[in-house]
C-alpha cells in the first residue's frame, strides 16, 4: 500500500508541477501526464543531491519536495494558475481515480517481468540508500543508465522490496498520452475531430494490443519510460509550431530530459530532434534558451560526473564516449546560441535536417565498408526481429508498409519533423552496433527494445501521411509540412 | 466536381487504412496468447510482490551481490552467524550483510556445522524459498518462525547452502 500512496504522490507532485502550464496546455494532457513529472522530479531530485554529496534519504527527499512546492506554490499564486474551472478539476479527479485504481490492480495482480537487466536495476537502485554514488554504484548507473534505480532506490525508503507499479504507471501513462495527442496533431490536420479521433482510438488499440508493448507495461526495464518521454516531446515541439504555445517546448524539453536520463545512449537519439527543433526557426529565441540550455547543462555535468566517477573501468560507456557524448552536447549548445545569427539563420538551419541525415547515412555506409560482415548481422537481426523474433506480431510491418506507400504517393506532402526523426532514429540504431557485439535474434536484444521508443511516432506519421497525401487538403498553414 | 472526387478518395483510403488497422488489431488479439507462451518471459501473475519471487521468475542466475535484498527480506534484524572461510568462499561481506543485508550483528564462526543426510532431508521437506547462483551454489531461505529468536546460521552442504534460524536447530541431529 505504501506504495501506491508514494506512487499517487508522484502523481499529485506531476499534476501540482503541470498546473503551472494550465493556460496554455489542456487539463486533459495535465491529468494524464502528471506521473511523469513526478517520476522524473524524484529522479532529478535523488540524482542532485548525490551529486552535491548531501544525504539521500527519505527525509532528505521529503523536505526538497516540499521546497519545490512551495516554490510551485508561490509560482501559482503569481500566475494564477491554480484557478481552474469546476469542470476541469472533476476532469482532473477524474483521471487521478483512474491512475489510482490502475495502482491498486498492478499491486493486487502483480504482473512484473524481470531479465538479469532488470534485477541489476532493483538491487543497483536497493544499494544507492546505503551507498550513495559510490564507485560500484556508478559503474552500473554509467552501463545502464539513472533513471530506473533512482525510481527503484525508492523501495528502501517504502520498505518494499522493489518498485513493482511504477512499469504499468508509465504504461498507463503512454496510451493516455497517445490517445489525447495523437487526435490532437490528427486534428489540426485533419479539419475533422471526429474522424482524428477515430483514427487515434484505432490505432491506439492496435499498439496496445501488439503483444511486445503490453509485455514492456510490466517489464522492469527502461524502454516503455523512454516510449513515453519521446513521444511526449516529439509531439510537444509539432505542436509548439502549429499552436505557437511556449509550454509546449518547455514540457517537450523536460520530457526530453527524462528520454535523455532513462538509457545511457539516448541523448545520442534525442539529439536530432532537438536539431530539428532548432531548425524550424520559428520557436522564439528566448525560448531555446531558456528550455534547451538547462537541459543540455544538465546532461553535461551528469555525464561529465558518471566519467569522473567511473574511472578507467571498462564500460559500454568508456572514457572517449563520454566525451564524445559531452562534445556532441557541448556543439548543440553552441549551436543555440549561434541560432539567432542572420546568416546561420539563413544558410545553415533550413538545410540543418537534410545535412544531418546525410552525415548519418556517411556515418553507416562508412561503418558498413569497415565492418560489413558486423553491421549486415546487426541490420539481419533487426530486420528478423521485427518481422518474426522481436514479438511484435504484424504491427511493425503493417505500419512500415503504410509510411513506405505514403512516401511514394503522388503530390504527398510529407512532415519533414517525422520524416527526419524517424529516419535518424533508425540510422543510430544501426550505427550503435558498430560499437558494441552485434545485435542478436530475439525480444531481449536491445535493438528490439529499443523500436519501441519509436513505433508510436512511426504510427502517428503513417496516419500522419496517408489521409493528407491522398486528399491534399486539411493541411494546417501554420505546421512544419515540408516537402521532402 | 474535382473537390468531390477528392473527398471520395480521401474516404475510399481512410476505410482502407482503418480495415488495415482493424486487421492489425484482429491479428494482435488473435495471436496474443500463443506469443504468451513462447518462453520463459510470459506475462503471469507473480505469487507474490516479494523479490525473491521476481528472482524465480526471472530465471536469471544470481549473482552475490543481488543476496544482500534477500537476506535483509528474512532476516532484517537478526544476528547471522557464519563460518569464516564461508565469509571468503562465497564472496560476502560482512560490512554488506549489516548495510544491505540490515543484520544487527555478523559473528564469523571458527568451524561450520555438519549437516547429516537426515538433516538435509528434513530441511529440503521444509516450505524454504530457494535460488541458484550463476557458479552453481543453491541457497536456501528458511523463514523464521520466532522472529524474536533473532539468529540465524548459514550452513553448508556440498553446493547447498543453508540459512538457518536459530529455532530450528534443536530439530538437527548435526554438530558443531
Amino acid at each position: 500500500m505504501s506504495q501506491v500512496l508514494f506512487l499517487m504522490g508522484l502523481y499529485g507532485f506531476g499534476v501540482y508541477f503541470s498546473l503551472l502550464f494550465t493556460r496554455q496546455l489542456a487539463v486533459l494532457l495535465i491529468g494524464i501526464s502528471g506521473f511523469l513529472w513526478g517520476a522524473l522530479f524524484w529522479v532529478l531530485g535523488g540524482m542532485t543531491l548525490l551529486m552535491l554529496q548531501l544525504p539521500y534519504t527519505s527525509t532528505s527527499m521529503a523536505i526538497l519536495f516540499i521546497i519545490l512546492v512551495i516554490g510551485i506554490s508561490l509560482l501559482h499564486f503569481k500566475n494564477k494558475t491554480w484557478q481552474i474551472s469546476r469542470r476541469e478539476m472533476i476532469y482532473l479527479i477524474t483521471m487521478a481515480l483512474v491512475f489510482l485504481v490502475v495502482l491498486i490492480l498492478a499491486s493486487q495482480y502483480n504482473l512484473s517481468i524481470a531479465s538479469t537487466d532488470s534485477i541489476i536495476y532493483i538491487v543497483t537502485g536497493r544499494r544507492i540508500p546505503y551507498e550513495g554514488f559510490s564507485q560500484s554504484v556508478m559503474v552500473e548507473l554509467a552501463d545502464r543508465g539513472g533513471f530506473l534505480p533512482l525510481l527503484q532506490s525508492a523501495s528502501v525508503f517504502l520498505g518494499d522490496d522493489y518498485i513493482f507499479a511504477a512499469q504499468p504507471a508509465f504504461g498507463l501513462s503512454l496510451a493516455g498520452i497517445y490517445f489525447y495527442l495523437t487526435q490532437r496533431i490528427l486534428g489540426h490536420l485533419l479539419n475533422d475531430k471526429r474522424l482524428a479521433l477515430s483514427l487515434s482510438i484505432l490505432s491506439g488499440l492496435v499498439l496496445f494490443s501488439t503483444y511486445f508493448v503490453v509485455f514492456q507495461t510490466f517489464y522492469i526495464h527502461t524502454n516503455i519510460i523512454c516510449a513515453v518521454y519521446l513521444f511526449l516531446s516529439v509531439c510537444g515541439f509539432w505542436l509548439a509550431s502549429v499552436e505557437e504555445k511556449d509550454s509546449w517546448v518547455i514540457v517537450g524539453m523536460i520530457s526530453l530530459l527524462g528520454f535523455s536520463l532513462a538509457r545511457l545512449e539516448s541523448p545520442v537519439f534525442a539529439l536530432p530532434f532537438l536539431v530539428l527543433l532548432i531548425s524550424w526557426g520559428k520557436i522564439p529565441y528566448r525560448i531555446l534558451l531558456v528550455s534547451i540550455l538547462p537541459y543540455l547543462t544538465y546532461l553535461i555535468i551528469w555525464y561529465l560526473y558518471l566519467s569522473r566517477g567511473v574511472g578507467d573501468v571498462d564500460l559500454t560507456l568508456d572514457q572517449p564516449r563520454t566525451l564524445a557524448v559531452i562534445g556532441v552536447l557541448a556543439a548543440c549548445i553552441i549551436l543555440v546560441l549561434f541560432s539567432k545569427v542572420n546568416w546561420i539563420k539563413r544558410w545553415v538551419l533550413p538545410h540543418l535536417p537534410m545535412i544531418m541525415l546525410g552525415v548519418l547515412v556517411l556515418v553507416v555506409a562508412i561503418m558498413f565498408i569497415q565492418k560489413p560482415e558486423h553491421m549486415y548481422t546487426s541490420m539481419k537481426v533487426i530486420l528478423k526481429n521485427v518481422l518474426e523474433s522481436g514479438r511484435w506480431g504484424i504491427t511493425w510491418v503493417v505500419f512500415s508498409f503504410l509510411v513506405f506507400i505514403s512516401l511514394f504517393w503522388p503530390g504527398s506532402l510529407r512532415e519533414a519533423y517525422f520524416f527526419y526523426g524517424i529516419s535518424s532514429f533508425l540510422l543510430l540504431l544501426l550505427a550503435i552496433s558498430y560499437f558494441r557485439v552485434p545485435y542478436r535474434v530475439g525480444w531481449g536484444d536491445s535493438a528490439n527494445r529499443m523500436l519501441t521508443h519509436i513505433l508510436p511516432i512511426l504510427i502517428l506519421y503513417g496516419l500522419i501521411n496517408l489521409p493528407q497525401g491522398i486528399s491534399g487538403w486539411g493541411i494546417h498553414e501554420k505546421s512544419m509540412t515540408t516537402k521532402v | 466536381m474535382i473537390e468531390s472526387q477528392s473527398r471520395t478518395r480521401f474516404r475510399i483510403i481512410v476505410v482502407m487504412v482503418s480495415l488495415i488497422m482493424g486487421g492489425n488489431l484482429l491479428f494482435n488479439l488473435f495471436s496474443f496468447s500463443s506469443i504468451n507462451q513462447a518462453d520463459l518471459w510470459n506475462l503471469r501473475r507473480l505469487p507474490s510482490n516479494e523479490l525473491i519471487d521476481l528472482y524465480k521468475a526471472s530465471s536469471a542466475p544470481l549473482r552475490t551481490e543481488w543476496i544482500y535484498p534477500v537476506i535483509e527480506d528474512f532476516y532484517d534484524g537478526s544476528t547471522l552467524y557464519i563460518p569464516a572461510d564461508m565469509m571468503d568462499s562465497l564472496d560476502l561481506s560482512v560490512e554488506l550483510l549489516r548495510t544491505r543485508g540490515r543484520l544487527v550483528e555478523v559473528i564469523p564462526l571458527e568451524s561450520g556445522m555438519e549437516l547429516s543426510e537426515r538433516d538435509i532431508e528434513y530441511l529440503l521437506s521444509m516450505d524454504n524459498d530457494v535460488i541458484s547462483t550463476k557458479n552453481g551454489k543453491v541457497y536456501h531461505f528458511i523463514e523464521m518462525v520466532d522472529e524474536a529468536a533473532g539468529s540465524v546460521l548459514l550452513i553448508e552442504h556440498e553446493i547447498q547452502f543453508f540459512f538457518i534460524p536459530a529455532d530450528f536447530l534443536p530439530d538437527l541431529e548435526g554438530g558443531l
